[in-house]
């Protein structure tokens, strides 16, 4: 009679701990409220123009469409029209943004010694361009304005250059908190993200209209601006510096690949005497989630890189995925694969911070176990008897 | 014989498999690249005078300027005065919020304001003019122009106490629309300015006073405004980010806040563009006690103001989304430990095919002394 009224007992606790566990985790899983997931890069894609390779085979010619401007609507007055021409307010806000970058983003690091007056520094690039062809920019056009925009610049054991990962390379760079990019200097913050292209014709000097981006004569012309500041960015940079690859690019692209900004115009400028000289590089190799995995550290570029790197006397270190990315890539792809798993870490982890305990039915399981190892040997024992 | 020479083969291929997987382990292993925790929402400071607790105001000196150096001009000191270039500043960030992020233009228009208007209409009402005299209909002029035809619809994000982790999450827009990212709001959003009558540039560029004794409103006259204004025009669901961490004694949810004073008491109840449903995020910060959770005390009682109001109400405790974010932010935290060990691990299997445990050359092993035993007990 006994041990059927204790059973009974336990039946009814474990059932009562089975209920409340699956009530509070309902709770949690019925939450309607739709959240969106975090994008944790501002922007995803830098808009220099690509560089296209050199070749000596004559490109086929296309024709140029010199926009008429005189029949154009300006269209920087009034509505806004969408248009792939110098942006509008052009001035105005790289004016804005140099009074920005020296008094309100990084006022510490302003003193009497360094200030830049923000009207001089953007007159010397407006006389780089204004009323001035497009096509006729090479690259020494802008030695002027990356001469006073970073005079006097060190960036030293923490400079951090890309290639193929500029969304994941900004986030963890942190606006120059942690790391310090190329878009993190007063030069080329005062630009990013803008469009320019200078035209004789106009009134204004600038085409708002359209801007080329395919110079059939002159392949230097794109890269003035990007190229010349990559180029005198890597000669700022001092000690150990990083950089950032892309182990998981499409369509065959390597990590590590001629005809890019890193390889052309960051790489060969490294300092390797003196002072100010690189002693290190840190290569990044980083594999998107729920992306194939192409290369790896010590593989095929990556391989070429290291050479050329030790063979220059720098001293050489690669790492894949980095677990501060990798909290990074999946801020940006919360629905891929490889980061469930945290994902479901991290959820226990602050329930336990929240409730004492995880959601989990672990506990009334291994009770219903020893319930049912009871209940077996109760019938084993009475059919014995 | 046969037998023999099977297990010499097994053998040397068990060898093998363990040699490259002991490699591959200490080469992950020495690794020395140092590098940084990451630092999410580092690039965010939330500058706004916070309101000021009634009486027993501290008697603020004001200095006497005539003597001091405009820091602006050659010598720059960092003060606590109005941002040297704030013209320059607002009018860069105007044509920029207005040609570049379009994605965050919240009304119906393609018309572009005028952004030397706007300028004006917010200068006319601080230049020259004493900073303590500034009510709460100071800025209506400029609010009204900057905030013209925009309603924000399912978007708006509201915080309290998480200033930091809500930008993150908002994404300057891309995700939710904070208040900060209005034109209205950007244009000024972690710059400082106080007018002044008797400067020669009608700001006073040394030191700003934050504490007006006798009109407790001059600090609130743009925050508060602006507060109010975003308040009334957002509509449908919004989100409000509480801090259920907070060490400095205040509760989660507390009268004088922005959002108590100028946000919950202004949104819309009625009409197309009201309110429906308010969405309350309460996170927890790694590393810190629980103060309040969803249900507890001053939430309890926010809870009642809303549907008191007539909103819809929900609340959840460290949504998913966010938890990552926090641990990006706090990236040595003992509730981060797992999580970056199980990122770590789906990033060794992705990579290296396994990750980096010997278990398959071991249940090989396994097999293969199995497999001499049973040779032995066979002979």
């Amino acid at each position: 009679m006994y041990p059927y009224v204790l059973l009974v007992l336990f039946v009814l606790l474990l059932a009562e701990i089975s209920i409340k566990n699956l009530a509070t985790a309902k709770e949690q899983n019925s939450n309607d409220i739709h959240l969106e997931a975090p994008h944790l890069s501002d922007r995803t894609e830098s808009n220099r123009p690509p560089i296209k390779p050199s070749t000596n085979v004559p490109q086929k010619k296309i024709k140029q469409k010199i926009s008429n401007t005189k029949n154009k609507i300006n269209p920087c007055k009034g509505t806004y029209v969408r248009t792939n021409g110098t942006t509008c307010g052009l001035k105005e806000i790289m004016i804005g943004r140099c009074y920005e970058y020296q008094f309100v983003k990084y006022p510490s690091a302003t003193n009497q010694h360094n200030i830049k007056n923000c009207t001089a520094l953007y007159e010397t690039f407006e006389s780089a361009v204004r009323y001035k062809s497009h096509c006729n920019m090479n690259m020494s056009t802008y030695k002027d304005y990356f001469d006073l925009a970073l005079a006097g610049v060190h960036v030293i054991n923490r400079a951090m250059f890309w290639s193929g990962t500029y969304a994941v390379t900004h986030a963890y760079s942190g606006s120059g908190l942690n790391y310090i990019t190329l878009e993190d200097t007063l030069a080329a913050a005062m630009v990013n993200g803008l469009v320019w292209c200078g035209n004789e014709n106009h009134t204004e000097g600038f085409d708002f209209n359209s801007c080329p981006n395919n110079c059939k004569d002159n392949r230097w012309a794109d890269l003035a601006f990007w190229g010349l500041a990559s180029k005198t960015f890597a000669q700022l940079a001092a000690g150990e510096i990083f950089v950032i690859l892309n182990g998981s690019q499409l369509h065959g692209r390597s990590a590590f690949r001629n005809n890019s900004y890193f390889s052309d115009f960051e790489l060969p400028n490294f300092r390797r005497h003196g002072e100010y000289r690189v002693t290190k590089i840190n290569a990044l190799v980083l594999h998107s989630p729920d992306e194939k995995v192409m290369e790896r550290c010590g593989e095929k570029s990556l391989r070429l890189l290291e050479d050329l790197i030790t063979n220059n006397g720098f001293e050489y270190a690669c790492k894949d995925d980095p677990e501060e990315l990798i909290l990074i890539m999946c801020g940006n792809q919360w629905e891929a694969r490889e980061c469930q798993i945290a994902r479901r870490v991290l959820r226990q982890a602050w329930d336990t911070k929240l409730y004492g305990t995880s959601n989990s039915n672990q506990k009334s399981l291994s009770l219903l176990m020893i319930f049912y190892f009871f209940l077996i040997k109760i019938v084993v024992f009475n059919n014995k008897v | 014989m046969f037998y023999h020479q099977l297990y010499l083969v097994l053998l040397l291929v068990l060898v093998t498999i363990n040699i490259n997987s002991l490699a591959l382990t200490i080469d992950q292993k020495s690794n020395t690249v140092h590098l940084e925790a990451p630092n999410l929402s580092g690039q965010y400071h939330n500058n706004r005078p916070s309101l000021p607790f009634s009486s027993n105001v501290n008697k603020i000196e004001l200095i006497s300027k005539a003597d001091i150096i405009n820091p602006c001009n050659g010598t720059f000191m960092k003060t606590n005065g109005t941002t040297c270039g704030l013209k320059e500043i607002m009018l860069g960030r105007c044509y920029q919020y207005q040609y570049i992020q379009r994605g965050l233009y919240l009304s119906n228009t393609t018309a572009v304001k005028n952004c030397t208007e706007l300028y004006e209409l917010f200068e006319s009402e601080v230049r020259f003019k004493p900073y303590c005299n500034m009510n709460m209909s100071t800025y209506e002029k400029y609010f009204q122009r900057a905030l013209e035809g925009v309603h924000v619809i399912n978007r708006a994000i509201f915080w309290s106490g998480t200033y930091a982790i809500t930008h993150t999450y908002s994404g300057h827009g891309h995700n939710y629309i904070t208040l900060e990212d209005t034109l209205a709001a950007n244009m000024l959003d972690g710059l400082m300015w106080c007018g002044k009558e008797n400067d020669p540039q009608g700001f006073d560029y040394v030191s700003c006073p934050n504490n007006c004794q006798d009109n407790r409103w001059a600090d609130l006259a743009f925050w508060g405004l602006a507060s109010k204004t975003f308040a009334e025009r957002v509509a449908g669901e919004i989100y409000v980010v509480l801090n259920g961490s907070r060490t400095d004694g205040r509760p989660s949810y507390r009268n004088g806040s922005y959002f108590a004073e100028f946000e919950l008491p202004n949104f819309q109840r009625t009409g197309p563009y009201r309110v429906t449903k308010i969405n309350i995020l309460v996170l927890h910060t790694p590393d810190l006690p629980v103060v309040e959770r969803c249900g507890d005390k001053s939430i309890i009682h926010l809870e009642h103001l809303i549907r008191d109001a007539q909103f819809e109400y929900i609340c959840i405790d460290d949504p998913d989304e966010l938890l990552l974010i926090m641990c990006g932010d706090s990236w040595g935290a003992r509730e981060c430990e797992v999580a970056r060990t199980a990122l770590r691990r789906a990033w060794d299997l992705k990579v290296l095919g396994k990750s980096n445990a010997n278990y398959y050359p071991l249940s090989l092993l396994l097999l293969f002394f199995t497999g001499i035993f049973r040779q032995m007990l066979s002979n």
